[in-house]
């Protein structure tokens, strides 16, 4: 059986991230990959899919569950939790900072669960650079909105130009050692009240 | 005028930067004189619960940097499986080097109970955290029961839900943690076997309540502030403090990895240090509205400060009806001798252990005992923070204990102990 015959499980309350890592595993040849979104009823679903490796957000309040379930569950033939191997420290820590844990199934050897938890570590980071990127895209969508609303606010209040405007704000936020977006804020906030 | 400022913090942070080279370049050299910590940090781990305060009040209060230690980190951890797995990693693989910890779970990381392939990793307990105000809840359609210290109470309401087709759930928080051993002790000696007649299911102090919420669980064994949230929150009581099961039992300990104890000596002892001295403050009912309104804050705990204040000054309101002021079941931090690690302690959680079948029967009490807790380290501490001699126990055994049930726990004998027990699964 090569590995990708492996039954692999993917357990995620994130939905897309979830979906990220099936499509992954699925690019890289894996057929027979679950994935489920809550812990709630997984021993029934485990019993369904006898899956070799599960693969779960190390954050996840409820891995202690399921971990717990393993130890009680004859039906998993008592998985052992695992980060790959002490030794292989490289894919520890790249597990433990992607957030990824990964169990396998009694006697499978580590070799061949690697590729799968490599495979998983690598989509885990990619989607948190997606959000990453998502996140800084949308605050400086924010910022450049409050500075062309506080910069509108000054040139009437003022009686400056476009230009003259923006230098001004520029140079406080110099002077105060903050960010553009933050003095826009003031203004803004200033302006709604003495207004 | 803010490029002139603009150059000058250049030029401060270039000469910061330059005095720490000149510091790592030497750091058993000029330094080593002074004897002062071979580090300048180290990462804790911590879980949302009351007793991992004396950590947060160090850190709060700039008690780890008066010692000489003021990097330290103190991380959130989402369960007690993540603080397991991040001090098997360790601080120098980007885990922990210690953490604020279930006292049995240094020894069973120790013994390789609960690690991955059963690998040992040497812990050490360098100190207590605190002594009671752990709870027992139940979910609010118990309360008719009238359950209370007496378990036994929940029995015929236990059997109806499993004759109807149901499971009886009760949660604890790790599989031979304290809580785990309360519960068991509880449900046990009220004539309910945790092994047989319930489920026990394992959830994260800080799910707790909303786990009940849902209906996920019919009671559960946690440390506060969840407790006082579920009564405040009107979702169930509390049935028990576990002050009431065994009065001024130890809870918590400060666990390190022992290779971070032995390299770093003098850090170790600057970190009991300030672990201390934040027990004492922690300890003076004077600074308990401060503290909750400290545990609450968003980067610690995120809950309201009046979940943690009631049961912190030992005024409990259990939630069906029964309230109770001035009880003396607060959680210790300092006195009681609460901050000392106590070897006679720990032989009762080994024991315990040993009662549930988490570890062999013939496991060697004393001897694991011994390698993990290292109470010596804590009376040098004491010793150079000044203790007052009364504070500093004479033996390493608090000596005979007896619980509320009547059973006597002689650490000299445990097996008489285990012995006396009726419900038990030893391995």
């Amino acid at each position: 059986m090569s590995h990708f015959d492996l039954a692999i499980l993917v357990i995620d309350e994130n939905a897309v991230r979830a979906a990220i890592i099936e499509d992954g595993l699925r690019e890289a040849g894996h057929v027979h990959v679950t994935v489920v979104h809550t812990v709630n009823g997984i021993a029934r679903v485990i019993e369904a899919t006898r899956p070799d490796v599960i693969i779960i957000d190390i954050e996840n309040p409820n891995r202690d569950m399921m971990e717990h379930l393993f130890q009680l569950t004859r039906s998993v033939s008592r998985p052992i939790a695992m980060f790959v191997d002490r030794s292989d420290s490289a894919s520890i820590e790249a597990a433990v900072e992607a957030g990824v844990s990964a169990y396998t199934v009694d006697g499978l050897k580590k070799e061949r669960v690697k590729p799968i938890l490599d495979m998983a570590v690598i989509r885990f980071n990619a989607f948190s650079r997606l959000q990453r990127e998502l996140a800084d895209a949308k605050s400086a969508l924010e910022d450049r909105k409050v500075i062309e609303r506080a910069k509108g606010i000054l040139m009437k209040l003022r009686n400056l130009n476009e230009e003259e405007a923006y230098a001004l704000m520029r140079q406080t936020a110099m002077n105060e050692k903050k960010k553009m977006a933050e003095i826009a804020q003031s203004v803004v906030t200033a302006a709604g009240l003495l207004m | 005028m803010t490029d002139i400022s603009r150059r000058s913090i250049l030029k401060t942070s270039a000469t910061v930067a330059l005095l720490g080279a000149v510091r790592t370049a030497f750091p058993s050299g000029a330094f080593a004189a002074t004897a002062g910590p071979e580090v300048t940090g180290v990462k804790l781990g911590y879980i949302a619960l009351t007793d991992a305060a004396p950590l947060i009040v160090a850190k709060e209060k700039g008690l780890f940097a008066k010692y000489g230690l003021p990097d330290v980190e103190v991380s959130k951890q989402a369960s007690w499986g993540a603080t397991r797995d991040n001090l098997v990693l360790g601080g120098a693989s980007n885990g922990i080097d210690g953490a604020h910890i279930l006292t049995p779970m240094p020894y069973l990381i120790s013994a390789g109970a609960v690690t991955q392939n059963n690998i040992p990793v040497p812990m050490s307990i360098i100190a207590r955290l605190n002594l009671d105000s752990q709870g027992i809840s139940a979910a609010k359609e118990y309360a008719a029961t009238g359950v209370g210290l007496d378990a036994g109470k929940l029995k015929e309401a236990f059997a109806a839900k499993k004759a109807a087709g149901g499971e009886v759930k009760v949660a604890m928080t790790f599989p031979g943690g304290t809580h785990d051993l309360w519960l068991r002790y509880w449900l046990a000696a009220g004539g309910i076997d945790p092994d047989k007649d319930v489920s026990t299911i394992v959830v994260p102090p800080p799910q707790m309540v909303a786990n009940m919420k849902v209906g996920n669980m019919d009671a559960f064994c946690v440390g506060e502030p969840w407790n006082e949230q579920l009564v405040n929150q009107g979702i169930g009581f509390t049935a028990c403090t576990t002050g009431e099961l065994w009065k001024g039992h130890p809870e918590k300990a400060l666990g390190m990895r022992t290779d971070w104890v032995e390299a770093n000596p003098n850090a170790t002892k600057a970190l009991l240090m300030a672990v201390m001295e934040a027990q004492q403050w922690a300890d003076s009912m004077d600074n308990k509205e401060e503290m909750a309104a400290i545990l609450g804050k968003r980067q610690w705990f995120n809950v309201p400060p009046k979940d943690v204040l009631g049961r912190l000054k030992g005024n409990i309101n259990y939630g069906n009806g029964r309230v109770e002021e001035n009880t003396g079941l607060e959680m210790k931090f300092w006195k009681d001798h609460a901050s000392y690690p106590f070897k006679s302690h720990d032989a009762w959680f080994l024991t315990e252990n040993v009662r549930w079948g988490y570890m062999p029967a013939d496991t060697d009490i004393t001897a694991l005992v011994d390698k993990v807790n290292r109470e010596d380290l804590w009376r040098e501490a004491a010793k150079e923070l000044g203790v007052a001699a009364a504070d500093i126990p004479q033996s390493t055994s608090r000596g005979v204990e007896t619980f509320f049930d009547g059973k006597v726990f002689d650490p000299e004998n445990p097996q008489t102990y285990l012995a006396s027990l009726a419900i038990k699964a030893l391995a």
